[in-house]
C-alpha cells in the first residue's frame, strides 16, 4: 500500500512538473493561414509601445520610427525626393511662407473606427511639441515654429509658423514625429495614452494584434481605406544578432531581412548569388559614406593636403570591390538627387599622380625612404577616427587606410563605440574621421543646420564650413527663404563651396538592401523614405 | 623532470606543436608570402596560388600570411598576460595565506567581490574605458582573471604552510621573507607552473573570443580571433576563412593544453 502511495505521488509531482514547465503561449506565426503572412526580423522589440512622438529620454529606443509607416500616415509624404500627398489631398503656403494649409482626404478612419478630421490633425499638431518637450526640433525644425493650428472646417486645416521655413513640408512627411494618431491616443493631460502600449492608432494599412515571447504580430487594418495589400498579417520576430537573422532566414524562421545594418554588405552578397533567394537593392541612394577633417589639426588644415586625399581615393574601385558594387561612387557630399542638391561640379576623380605632386608642392617628401612623408622633421602621420559596430565600415576604413598609405600618408586607425566617437569628435580630437550623412528626410536640411558652427550638434560637419566668415548666416538665412530660386542659389553657393573647399571626401552613396525568400515573395518594392520597411509593397507568390 | 617530460608521449607532442607556433611567430617575417595587412580589392577571394596559398581574404589580403602573423599577436598577448597574472597572483595569494587574520580576510573579500562579475563584463568595461590597443587588452585580462588564480596560489599556501619543514624554517629564526622565498614558494612551484600552463590555453581562447567579439584590438590587425569573426560573414560562400583560423587556434590551444596536463601528470603523485 505504502509503495502504491508513494508511485502515486512520484507520478503526480512529474506530471505537475511537466505542466509548469510546458509553454502555454501560442506562437501566433503557428496558427492561421500563412501564404498571406510573413516574419521579418529585428533587432529589439516594440517595449516602449507603438506611438508616434518619441524622446531619446523618455524612450529606450527610437527604432519604431522606421515602421511607422506601416501602422501611420502623414498629411504628406516624400516619393522619389518630392512631396505627394499622404492625409491631405491638396496642401497650399501663404505667400510669405508663414500660413501652410491642408486640406484632408475624405472617408478615412483611424483602426480604432474613429474619423480623420481636421480636429484631429489640430491636436496631434499641438501636443508634438507638448510631448517632445526638451526634444522639439530634434526631428525638424518645423514644430519649433508652431504659432497656431487652426482646424478651419471639418476637412481643412491651418498651420501658422512665427517664420517661414522652406523644409517645413519635408519635416511633415517625416514619419516621426509627425504622423497622425487618433484622438484616444492622447489623455486629458496632454499625455501619451496607456492604450499605445499595446494597440497602434493609425490610418495605415496595419495594426498591432498580439505579442507571444519575441513575436509581435500585426494584420490588416480594418478601416484602411487604401489599396488592400497583399500580405494580410506579419509577425516582427525579435533577433538581435546578425548571423543568427542570416541563419533565421535561411531556415524559414523569418522571411524577410530589411536594412543594410541587419543584413551586411558581404552576407548581402552571399544571398545573391543563392537562387533560392532575391536581394535587392533600393534605386535611390540613402546616405552618404564621406571623410571629413578637423579644420584645425595639421597636415589636414592645409588645402592640398585634403585635395591629395581626394585625388588618392580610388572610389570606383572601393565601391566594386569593398562594397560589392552595391553603392555608387559617389561625387558630392550630399547625393545630387536630394533636393535642392543638383549642383553642377567638377569631381575629384582618382589620380595618384596630382595626389602626390599636391604633397611634394605643399612640402611632404620621403627624406628617408621609409614611405612615410616627413616636412621639418615631423612624419606625414594622420589619426583617423571611426565609429565601430560595422563590419563594412570596418572594411572601407581599412581600404582608404591602405589607399592613403600609397601616397607616404602614416594612417593611425581608430575604432570607438557610438558615444565614445561622438565625445572624441565634438572635442576635436581627430585629424581625419569617416562619416555617414543623415539620409532622407534629414538630409540635406539637417545636414546643413548643423553646419552652424554656433550650436555644435555633429562637429564633423561644422568643421567643414568652419572656414567661411559669414557661414552661420548664410545658413541662417536658407531657413527662412520662401523664393525657390533664391534657395537654389543659396544652395549652390554653399555646396560648391564645400566642395571647392575639400570639406567632406565624398567615397560612396549608400543603397538599403533588403533580402527575401523567393519562395514566398516575389518582389519587394521601397517606401520614398527608403530605409522604412515597407510591407504593403511586399509582393507574394 | 626533464627526463620524464620526454619519456611522455603526450608532453613531447604539446611541446613540440608548441615549438612549431613560436618559431611559427619568430620567423614570420620570413615564412609569410605577403605583407598581412596589404588591401587590393581586386584581388579579394583568390583560390589557393603560389603567392597566396590559402587564397585571400574580402580585402584581398593574404590569408597564409595573416595566420602566420596572427601566431605573434596570440602568443604575444596571451604569454605575457599569463605571466603578468602569474607573478600577481603568486605574490598576493602567497602573501595573503602566510599572514592569515585580517590580512586574509580582507584579500578574500576582495576576490569574492572580483569574483561576482563575470570576466566578459570587467573586459568589456575595462576595454570602454580604456580603449583599443594590446597594452589595454592585456590589463583589462588580468584585471578579470587574476583573481581566480590567486585564490589557487592562496589555497595551496594555505596547505604548504602547516606541512613541518615550514614550522622547522620558523623555529630556526627565518624571516617571513625567506620563509616564503626560500621555502613555500619554491615548494609549491612545480604545482603552480602546471597550473598557469594550462591556462596559457585558456588564455589564447579568452583573447581570441574578445578579439572575436571586436575588443581591444584595432581592426585589421590579423589575430585569428578576429579573422573567426571577419571570416563569418562568408559561412556560406567562403568557409575556408573561418576554418583556417579555427583550426590554428584549435592547434595552438591543444598544444598548451596537451603539454600542460602531462606536466600535470608527471609532477602529481601517481594513484596507487
Amino acid at each position: 500500500m505504502k509503495k502504491i502511495f508513494l508511485s502515486f505521488i512520484t507520478v503526480m509531482l512529474v506530471l505537475v512538473l511537466a505542466a509548469g514547465c510546458a509553454n502555454n503561449e501560442v506562437d501566433p506565426s503557428s496558427t492561421g493561414d500563412k501564404s498571406r503572412e510573413i516574419t521579418v526580423c529585428e533587432n529589439w522589440g516594440f517595449e516602449d509601445g507603438f506611438h508616434t512622438i518619441f524622446t531619446p529620454s523618455k524612450n529606450s529606443n527610437l527604432g519604431l520610427g522606421f515602421y511607422l509607416i506601416n501602422f501611420y500616415d502623414t498629411l504628406v509624404k516624400i516619393e522619389n525626393g518630392q512631396i505627394v500627398p499622404g492625409l491631405a489631398e491638396s496642401w497650399s503656403i501663404s505667400g510669405d511662407g508663414l500660413v501652410y494649409t491642408f486640406n484632408l482626404k475624405k472617408n478615412i478612419k483611424f483602426s480604432d473606427g474613429s474619423d480623420l478630421n481636421a480636429a484631429v490633425v489640430k491636436r496631434n499638431l499641438e501636443m508634438i511639441p507638448v510631448i517632445l518637450d526638451d526634444h522639439n526640433g530634434s526631428f525638424g525644425l518645423v514644430t519649433t515654429l508652431f504659432q497656431q493650428i487652426v482646424d478651419v472646417d471639418e476637412h481643412t486645416v491651418e498651420v501658422h509658423l512665427t517664420s517661414p521655413y522652406y523644409a517645413a513640408l519635408y519635416d511633415f512627411a517625416t514619419p516621426m514625429p509627425m504622423s497622425i494618431m487618433a484622438a484616444s491616443a492622447y489623455t486629458e493631460n496632454n499625455s501619451l495614452s496607456e492604450k499605445l502600449k499595446t494597440a497602434t492608432l493609425g490610418t495605415g494599412p496595419y495594426m498591432f494584434e498580439s505579442k507571444a515571447d519575441n513575436l509581435y504580430s500585426f494584420v490588416i487594418n480594418p478601416y484602411y481605406s487604401g489599396p488592400k495589400p497583399d500580405v494580410e498579417k506579419f509577425n516582427v520576430r525579435v533577433i538581435p544578432d546578425n548571423e543568427a537573422k542570416a541563419l533565421a532566414l535561411r531556415s524559414g524562421e523569418v522571411d524577410l531581412i530589411f536594412g543594410f545594418e541587419k543584413i551586411g554588405y558581404g552576407r548581402f552578397d552571399e544571398f545573391a548569388k543563392d537562387l533560392d533567394y532575391n536581394a535587392k537593392t533600393s534605386d535611390a541612394a540613402i546616405r552618404t559614406r564621406l571623410l571629413g577633417f578637423n579644420m584645425a589639426e595639421q597636415p589636414v588644415d592645409d588645402i592640398r593636403v585634403r585635395q591629395s586625399i581626394a585625388y588618392a581615393l580610388n572610389k570606383q574601385e572601393l565601391c566594386d570591390g569593398l562594397l560589392y558594387g552595391i553603392d555608387g561612387k559617389a561625387d558630392t557630399a550630399l547625393s545630387q538627387t536630394l533636393p535642392y542638391c543638383d549642383v553642377d561640379i567638377e569631381p575629384y576623380e582618382f589620380n595618384l599622380t596630382k595626389a602626390n605632386s599636391l604633397l611634394e608642392e605643399a612640402g611632404w617628401v620621403d627624406n628617408d625612404g621609409d614611405g612615410v612623408r616627413e616636412k621639418n622633421g615631423q612624419k606625414l602621420k594622420l589619426e583617423f577616427l571611426y565609429m565601430t559596430g560595422s563590419t563594412t565600415t570596418d572594411d572601407i576604413v581599412l581600404g582608404i587606410k591602405s589607399a592613403l598609405e600609397k601616397i607616404g600618408m602614416e594612417i593611425k586607425v581608430s575604432g570607438l563605440e557610438l558615444l565614445a566617437y561622438y565625445a572624441e569628435t565634438q572635442q576635436s580630437k581627430y585629424t581625419i574621421t569617416y562619416k555617414e550623412t543623415y539620409g532622407l528626410p534629414y538630409d540635406p536640411f539637417v545636414f546643413f543646420g548643423n553646419m552652424d558652427s554656433e550650436y555644435m550638434v555633429d562637429n564633423v560637419l561644422v568643421q567643414g564650413f568652419i572656414h567661411m566668415e559669414n557661414g552661420n548666416q548664410l545658413i541662417r538665412e536658407l531657413t527662412g527663404m520662401v523664393n525657390p530660386q533664391e534657395i537654389r542659389d543659396r544652395y549652390e553657393l554653399i555646396l560648391k563651396e564645400l566642395h571647392d573647399n575639400v570639406s567632406f571626401v565624398p567615397i560612396a552613396e549608400m543603397k538599403e538592401l533588403a533580402v527575401y525568400n523567393a519562395e514566398k515573395i516575389a518582389d519587394y518594392t521601397f517606401f520614398g523614405l527608403t530605409s522604412n520597411l515597407n510591407i504593403a509593397g511586399i509582393r507574394l507568390k | 623532470m626533464a627526463a620524464k617530460i620526454i619519456k611522455s608521449k603526450q608532453a613531447v607532442l604539446g611541446l613540440f606543436i608548441i615549438l612549431i607556433v613560436l618559431l611559427t611567430a619568430v620567423f614570420a617575417p620570413l615564412i609569410a608570402t605577403n605583407d598581412p595587412q596589404e588591401i587590393d580589392p581586386r584581388l579579394k577571394f583568390k583560390g589557393s596560388e603560389a603567392l597566396y596559398p590559402l587564397g585571400t581574404d574580402q580585402l584581398g589580403r593574404c590569408v597564409f600570411s595573416r595566420l602566420i602573423y596572427g601566431a605573434r599577436y596570440s602568443l604575444g598577448i596571451s604569454l605575457p598576460t599569463m605571466l603578468v597574472v602569474a607573478v600577481l597572483s603568486i605574490f598576493l595569494g602567497t602573501f595573503s595565506a602566510f599572514y592569515g587574520g585580517i590580512v586574509d580576510r580582507v584579500f578574500s573579500i576582495i576576490c569574492d567581490i572580483f569574483m561576482s562579475f563575470p570576466p566578459l563584463l570587467v573586459v568589456l568595461s575595462l576595454i570602454g574605458a580604456l580603449g583599443q590597443g594590446i597594452a589595454n587588452i592585456v590589463i583589462a585580462v588580468v584585471f578579470s582573471v587574476w583573481v581566480w588564480y590567486a585564490k589557487v596560489v592562496r589555497s595551496f599556501v594555505i596547505l604548504e604552510k602547516k606541512k613541518g619543514y615550514v614550522m622547522a624554517a620558523v623555529l630556526s629564526g627565518c624571516s617571513d621573507m625567506q620563509v616564503i622565498v626560500k621555502h613555500i614558494v619554491p615548494n609549491i612551484l612545480p604545482s603552480l607552473i602546471v597550473y598557469f600552463s594550462t591556462g596559457v590555453a585558456g588564455m589564447i581562447l579568452m583573447i581570441s573570443g574578445f578579439s572575436f567579439l571586436g575588443l581591444g584590438l584595432e581592426s585589421g590587425v590579423p589575430e585569428w580571433g578576429a579573422m573567426l569573426s571577419n571570416g563569418k560573414a562568408y559561412i556560406y560562400s567562403y568557409p575556408n576563412l573561418i576554418i583556417y583560423p579555427g583550426l590554428f587556434i584549435l592547434l595552438t590551444a591543444g598544444g598548451f593544453n596537451l603539454f600542460g596536463e602531462a606536466l600535470r601528470d608527471i609532477v602529481s603523485p601517481k594513484e596507487v
